[in-house]
């Protein structure tokens, strides 16, 4: 785990706060040749995703008895990025051909389908980080949302708003409207219409708090979930 | 590359078949087999896809037509006895155990329905886990669950079954009431079936907004199982007061309150408690409290009967529904009152039963003299209806204490009230200050003799405890100096500690200023001690200077009380006096000169050259009507030689006439014979004293030192006396009795004087106060006057408002205060 300056480690802890880790399920994600099972505690992921405590709740399923659930229509190296930030609160990022955002927006689609909030909110935070630390401005990365997926998530309103600060005209242009989700569409035009009165001070992603985030009043931020 | 999901397109028709397949699987018990990936999978991507509505419809059908076939199960449930219910509470022809198993089967049907649906509902949430958040999230639809829970409403509980039959609901409410019915005729039904409806009930909404007080257990059952409890209880409550004791209908009352509150517990909800016992508080105790106390066997009677506990059943219930308890503080007001004034009755009833002269108990207190058995000693029939009274109104108290602290939980509305009502029965007894202190009086002279410490100070604490209750305290203290002084200067209290003690106890419980004056009484017993002692080392000095001067022999010892003069209430000794006593001849008596003889007159200016020497300025005034002489006298006849004879000042003076001086070395009676009138010019004792004092010496049979001429109880003008030369007696130590020296209860002459004085002394402690007030406030509206007035004299006594109106105005003519002419309300301003 790496030093987080604002949380300085503290090696002595007491016994009654260690974490909590169950016992180890099998997570076997993909088919054929490209097939690969994990082993993982049970406790850390159920808190980390809605889907993996509905499915392992009890005896109710075929994946609570056999204590394994099966991704086959999901790629290993997705699920390893989960994995990763499960044990350690951190993303860590597939290169991707479209590039690192690209890869952000592609993990992110998959932590909401395991609904894991956390997993969500800290690739968003990450993508935001990422464009806060690079001169090049992303473009395509809307293309990666689908078009059924929640309207008022954290990443949806983080990309409208930084296409509605960083992008050139060009890049309107050659907005794909067809391929493009038409919330996005939405959301981008009645940002762009708000934008008019918007000064350039304000941009939120800048800040490190919950602006982008998913979790709401009812869940705890990720930040506050990694203690250790 | 993105996942699956987004790339490929989804047809709607042959994953919602994958989904519909296994949600009847689940509503029949087999998703043990299913894997749950697949299935949420399959739902996720037709919500990616935009097919979230399409799905949430579809899954409300299927749940639609699954409840449907559940609904004739459970209809298949209802039998006769349900069915056949009349329009009145659901009674029916049927008996009560078809009915209540007929019952129980449906009740148990719907509970399994419910119970099957809540659990299939939950793993079809978590399926479509994804729709709820995404789909049902962004367009503000019910949850699905929320959503199937009132299809479940509607369908089950909502829908006809069969024309003319009521619904489901309506059957279950029947239902559910008539085994509550059942419970409480004492069947034995199922608690938990019932309560397992009733949590479907609370878990329902009336519509599809959940609105909390909207639930269909509120709503729809709560207030008819409320309206059926109170008729039942109404009726319930009416038959047993007819039919039962009080005692009964507490104890019944007590456990259908528990078992209404256990009821909601374990069968119905809890919420209901509150609601159902003001039910029960209301038709068995709010509206039949005032019947329950009044009926025959009501607290009267168990107030008669020391039933503790049924007086504590009859508090707990009441207490129950108002902390202020009105109608049992009303009903044992009304019960004190009536036994205090019973026992003021009868203490005026005895008071004027018994003769309120003396002439009963002529001289008859001869005391001591070696003859143990005089108990019998005759106390006035008044005396003892007032020691009656307060033993009597002290049991009256303890009683009623021991009510409180055992069945009323030493409640404090009660305990006021208790207490008001002893005050106010103490303080309707016009004799209630005198009666408490002859109660006192008679402890003190009698009473605690041969009593331990402890028995001493509960007899002080009784004391105390009526007098507490005393709002006249003034007139208290006038009796209580009275009595007091007679003890003392007729030393007949049994311990001068003991008095000591009462007055500081007095002291805490009234204050400095009540018990300043009778303090004041033992000081000066202490000084005159300290006198009389000073005065006879004096004399012995003397005695020794001059050789015996005028006959050591015949000096007289002295043992002296000088008393302050406005301290001690000495017209109580005049007290005596018969009613027809000769006021006239009386009155200034203390003030003519006695004439004494002059071995006595001696040892009298001795001490006062003696005092004077000590005190200057100061002016003795003798009371030679009280104190009392010790006289040697020898009789010829009499077994002893010498007898010791213990007489008043008066009698001793009397005797010194007849002294035969031939014989020097001790008093001894010689045979002159003088007349009533002789002896009265001799003496110059007034008539009236000089009379009785005879009739102590030649009338009582035991102390008849001299003989009458002519014989007869009576003293009259004329009367002849010489010595009783054959007097015997066959004790050594004689006590001549005088007449009327204890403390008596008054005469009415007296009553109206003490009444006359303590108005008086009222009158004087109003203008103080009046003029107190006025000092520091300098102007005061009248209403005000008075109230502070009041204030202030409370813990002395109960001023008249009369009397404190004639007081202002006389202190406004004596130009203490004058009227304020220009303010708006009657007021006063103070005249510096």
């Amino acid at each position: 785990m790496a030093e987080d300056e604002d949380r300085p480690r503290k090696v002595r802890r007491l016994a009654s706060s260690k974490p909590k880790l169950g016992r180890m399920v099998t997570v076997s994600v993909g088919t054929g040749d490209k097939a690969r099972d994990f082993y993982l505690h049970e406790d850390p992921i159920i808190e980390h995703s809605d889907f993996f405590k509905a499915a392992l709740a009890g005896n109710r399923w075929q994946e609570g008895t056999e204590r394994k659930v099966l991704l086959p229509e999901d790629e290993p190296e997705e699920f390893e990025g989960f994995q990763c930030f499960v044990y350690s609160g951190l993303t860590f990022l597939l290169n991707h051909p479209d590039g690192e955002c690209s890869s952000i927006v592609h993990a992110w689609s998959f932590a909401d389908k395991l609904q894991s909030c956390s997993y969500k909110d800290a690739l968003t935070d990450s993508l935001a980080l990422k464009v806060a630390t690079s001169a090049k401005t992303p473009v395509g990365m809307q293309y990666g949302i689908a078009d059924g997926s929640s309207v008022s998530a954290g990443l949806t309103r983080l990309l409208v708003d930084l296409a509605i600060c960083y992008w050139t005209i060009g890049a309107f242009e050659k907005l794909d409207l067809e391929a493009a989700p038409k919330t996005f569409v939405r959301k981008l035009l009645v940002g762009l219409a708000e934008d008019r009165t918007r000064t350039n001070e304000d941009k939120p992603w800048l800040n490190e708090d919950c602006h982008y985030h998913d979790h709401g009043e009812e869940k705890p931020c990720y930040k506050t979930m990694f203690t250790y | 590359m993105p996942s699956q999901g987004l790339t490929t397109d989804v047809e709607f028709t042959p994953v919602w078949l994958i989904l519909e397949n296994a949600f009847t699987e689940i509503h029949t018990k087999n998703a043990s087999k299913l894997s749950f990936e697949e299935l949420y999978r399959n739902a996720y991507k037709l919500v990616l896809k935009k097919k979230g509505e399409e799905l949430y419809n579809k899954v409300v059908a299927f749940e639609r037509a699954w409840l449907a076939s559940v609904r004739s199960l459970v209809v298949h449930t209802l039998s006769a006895p349900l069915l056949m219910g009349d329009e009145v509470g659901g009674r029916t022809l049927a008996t009560t155990n078809e009915r209540r198993e007929a019952g129980e089967k449906f009740l148990r049907c719907l509970k399994q329905a419910w119970e099957e649906h809540n659990t299939c509902m939950g793993m079809l949430t978590d399926v479509l886990m994804y729709m709820d958040r995404v789909y049902c999230t962004d367009h503000r639809k019910q949850s699905i669950f929320a959503k199937a829970m009132g299809v479940f409403r509607d369908e089950i509980l909502r829908t006809e079954f069969r024309q003319e039959m009521p619904v489901l609901l309506e059957v279950l409410r029947r239902v559910v009431l008539d085994q509550i019915q059942m419970a409480r005729d004492g069947e034995a039904v199922d608690p938990f079936v019932i309560k397992s409806n009733v949590y479907m009930l609370e878990a329902l909404y009336r519509s599809e907004q959940e609105v909390e007080d909207e639930k269909l257990y509120l709503r729809d059952f709560e207030p008819d199982f409320l309206s059926q409890s109170r008729d039942f209880y109404r009726g319930e409550g009416e038959r047993l007061l007819k039919e039962s004791d009080a005692g009964t209908y507490c104890r019944h009352a007590k456990r259908r309150i528990d078992e209404e509150g256990d009821r909601c517990r374990s069968t119905l909800s809890e919420t209901t408690t509150p609601k159902i016992q003001m039910v029960v508080e209301d038709e068995l105790i709010r509206n039949k409290m005032k019947g329950l106390i009044e009926m025959e066997s009501g607290v009267a009677f168990m107030v008669d009967n020391d039933k503790l506990h049924e007086l504590g059943l009859v508090f707990e219930l009441e207490a129950r529904v108002d902390p202020r308890k009105p109608e049992l503080t009303k009903a044992i007001q009304r019960i004190v009152m009536e036994m205090g004034a019973a026992i003021n009755n009868a203490a005026i009833a005895a008071s004027e039963a018994a003769p309120t002269t003396e002439a009963v108990a002529p001289a008859e207190e001869q005391e001591e003299g070696g003859k143990k058995a005089a108990p019998a000693k005759a106390i006035n029939a008044q005396t003892l209806a007032a020691l009656k009274w307060v033993a009597e109104i002290l049991a009256l108290k303890d009683r009623f204490d021991a009510i409180c602290r055992q069945a009323f939980a030493s409640d404090q509305v009660l305990s006021t009230t208790l207490n008001r009502s002893t005050a106010d029965v103490i303080n309707s007894f016009s004799r209630s200050s005198e009666y408490i202190s002859l109660f006192i009086d008679d402890n003190m002279k009698r009473g605690i003799k041969d009593k331990s410490e402890a028995e001493v100070d509960a007899l002080l604490e009784k004391s105390i405890v009526v007098l507490r209750y005393v709002a006249d305290k003034d007139v208290f203290e006038t009796y209580y100096k009275k009595h007091l002084c007679k003890r003392l200067l007729l030393k007949k209290s049994q311990s001068v500690e003991v008095e000591k003690l009462m007055i500081s106890r007095m002291k805490v419980e009234l204050g400095n200023a009540f018990t300043g004056k009778l303090e004041a009484m033992f000081k000066d017993m202490t000084l005159s001690e300290e006198l009389s002692n000073g005065y006879r080392k004096h004399v012995a000095g003397m005695q020794r200077d001059d050789g015996g001067e005028g006959g050591g022999a015949k000096a007289a010892e002295l043992s002296i009380k000088v008393l302050t003069s406005m301290t001690w209430p000495l017209e109580a000794f005049r007290s005596g006096v018969d009613s027809e006593g000769m006021e006239g001849g009386n009155g200034k008596g203390g003030r003519v000169e006695i004439l004494l003889p002059p071995e006595i007159r001696r040892v009298k200016e001795g001490f006062e050259r003696f005092y004077a020497q000590k005190y200057s300025g100061r002016r003795l005034t003798w009371q030679n009507n009280m104190g009392d002489a010790d006289v040697k006298a020898r009789f010829p006849s009499s077994r002893h030689a010498v007898h010791d004879v213990n007489c008043s000042t008066y009698a001793m003076l009397i005797l010194l006439l007849f002294n035969n001086d031939d014989n020097a070395r001790g008093a001894r009676l010689g045979g002159k014979e003088m007349t009533l009138e002789e002896i009265e010019a001799a003496t110059n004792i007034p008539m009236d004293d000089l009379k009785r004092n005879l009739q102590s010496l030649a009338v009582a049979p035991k102390t008849r030192f001299l003989v009458k001429e002519p014989m007869s109880r009576e003293i009259n003008a004329g009367d002849r006396f010489r010595w009783n030369e054959g007097f015997t007696s066959k004790f050594m130590k004689i006590k001549v009795g005088v007449v009327s020296a204890g403390n008596k209860v008054e005469g009415d002459r007296e009553r109206r004087e003490t009444e006359k004085k303590s108005n008086d002394s009222r009158g004087f402690a109003i203008e103080a106060a009046v003029v107190r007030v006025m000092k520091q406030r300098k102007e005061l509206p009248h209403a005000q006057l008075l109230g502070e007035t009041i204030t202030q004299l409370s813990h002395q006594f109960r001023p008249d408002v009369g009397m404190i109106k004639k007081k202002i105005e006389s202190l406004i003519e004596r130009e203490y205060l004058e009227r304020v002419e220009e303010a708006a309300v009657p007021s006063y301003r103070y005249l510096a």
